[in-house]
């Protein structure tokens, strides 16, 4: 019994081309090796030379066509079986490199052409799952980047407000002593430096004035704002705004081009937040424009559930460098005492407390376009 | 006419010993105190006509002073001080019957009209 086991040993270890090999090898041997022995077995028992040349002929022409018939099975084993194994795994290592692109391309109706189809058809679900989970990949990634951004924006306003807070009590106080002090002055009769005493008291008052429109700007950030959700016209609300900063507009003779589509006036949000975040924006985009410079102004639908209001300037633009930091709390591309770097800060936090978000793009020496999106309000069910 | 009593109730000691100053240079009968037991000692003792109010107060907070100050006297007028951004608790304490509120740090100008307001509503 052992030889037996040794055999199929050793089978196992050969390859199926091998295993082909070996049995034609074998078959060869038993067609010739049989031949043989009954042309040998044939031409003793016969005398007649003519009858001989009749047998070889006869011999040889069988020898042939077993051979030629041994060499056609081969073929049709090696085309049915070999070959396709070697597609297969071909495909399999191309697989496991990581291209999803290839595939078997087995064909036929038996048992090996079925096997090619199953696994292509296998392959190409593998492909689509992988496309999928590619696409579904990205979409994490970009909503991850954004929570993150969103989450960094709403410590650096927690983190803002407490520090605002704080220094609100120490400012009272200050504000008070030096009221206290200029109370002092104003109701003592004259004395040497009366006037240049009250000047600077005034100049301490003006200061904590100063601080205190800071520090309400970043608590108004944290503090939860009491949205008042209506229908306005968004074209009307520019132009409020426009007029707001008509001086500046006038003085540094910059065209404005607005145009409004008419879903604009389907927003449903709140009007004086909506007016403060563009007030911020429009304020920005005409420091930013030289003399003569132009600012566009206009609406469109994204979706059907999204609005979006476009504030384009062709100034100076923002590098990429300091883009990111844009929406950040004291940040700020003007000169010092210009800006006080909460503007974008705020109106961030108000539009997205409104349930959209702002976007900005950049380029250096070209302009700037910021994107308002917005929602709707009759989706709300509450036209 | 009498000089209105105006009662600061601040744990900032600075700020309310200051305030009450500079309300006295202007007329005003002012005085100060520094906690909640304090401010309801005072209340009782002087029965001030405004009481100026600290809505962060230690303890009790602003908010249970109020109360307590509506109920034992209905008549004083309180106005609310907060450090701005308290939005909810400025709502509830008007809704606690305080006349009105004014952010920290205030304009004594300002601070001086709610007074007078104040004053005239309990008239």
């Amino acid at each position: 019994m052992s030889y037996r086991i040794l055999v199929f040993k050793g089978l196992s270890a050969l390859k199926v081309r091998d295993k082909l090999f070996l049995a034609f090898g074998l078959y060869l041997l038993v067609v010739i090796s049989t031949s043989l022995v009954v042309y040998y077995t044939i031409i003793s028992s016969l005398a007649d030379p003519v009858a001989l040349e009749k047998v070889r002929i006869i011999f040889l022409v069988t020898i042939f066509f077993l051979l030629a018939a041994g060499y056609v099975l081969g073929t049709i084993i090696s085309r049915t079986i070999t070959v396709p194994l070697k597609k297969l795994e071909r495909t399999i290592k191309n697989i496991s490199m990581g291209d999803l692109t290839d595939k078997t391309g087995i064909e036929g109706h038996d048992e090996i052409g079925s096997l090619g189809n199953s696994f292509d058809q296998m392959l190409e679900r593998l492909r689509d799952t992988y496309n999928f989970l590619e696409v579904a990949v990205q979409m994490l990634q970009e909503k991850q980047d954004l929570l993150v951004e969103n989450e960094k924006l709403a410590s650096l306003g927690r983190l803002a407000a407490g520090v605002a807070h704080e220094i609100n009590n120490p400012l009272a106080i200050i504000n008070e002593k030096s009221g206290l002090m200029k109370d002092f002055i104003e109701f003592a009769p004259d004395f040497p430096n009366k006037e240049k005493f009250l000047e600077l008291t005034q100049g301490i008052s003006d200061s904590v004035s100063r601080c205190r429109a800071i520090t309400h700007h970043l608590l108004g950030y944290a503090r939860p704002i009491e949205i008042v959700k209506e229908f306005f016209s968004m074209e009307n609300a520019v132009n409020e705004v426009l007029v707001f900063l008509k001086s500046e507009i006038v003085s540094k003779k910059i065209v404005v081009e607005t145009r409004f589509d008419k879903d604009s006036d389907k927003i449903k949000s709140d009007k004086v937040q909506i007016e403060q975040v563009l007030l911020n924006i429009i304020k920005d985009a005409v420091d930013a424009v030289a003399i003569s410079g132009s600012l566009s102004i206009w609406s469109d639908r994204k979706n059907d559930e999204t609005a979006r209001i476009f504030i384009k300037d062709n100034g100076h633009g923002i590098s990429r460098d300091m883009l990111k930091h844009i929406f950040e709390p004291f940040f700020s591309t003007k000169e010092r005492g210009k800006g006080t770097g909460l503007g974008l800060f705020v109106s961030y936090g108000i539009v997205k407390k409104l349930g959209g978000k702002i976007l900005v793009e950049s380029e250096l020496n070209k302009g700037t376009t910021f994107t308002i999106e917005l929602p709707f309000g009759y989706l709300e069910g509450e036209p | 006419m009498s000089k209105e009593k105006v009662l600061i109730v601040d744990d900032e000691v600075e700020l309310a010993a200051t305030l009450s100053e500079r309300l006295q240079l202007r007329g005003y009968g002012a005085v100060a105190a520094y906690s909640a037991e304090e401010g309801m000692n005072a209340v009782r003792a002087l029965s001030p006509d405004v009481v100026i109010l600290d809505l962060n107060l230690p303890g009790e907070g602003g908010i249970g002073i109020l109360k307590k100050i509506k109920r034992s006297s209905p008549s004083i007028q309180v106005i609310l001080t907060t450090g701005h951004g308290e939005i909810q608790s400025e709502e509830e304490g008007l809704s606690a019957g305080a006349f009105s509120y004014i952010t920290k740090p205030f304009d004594i100008s300002e601070l001086m009209e709610q007074i007078d307001k104040a004053v005239a509503a309990d008239e």
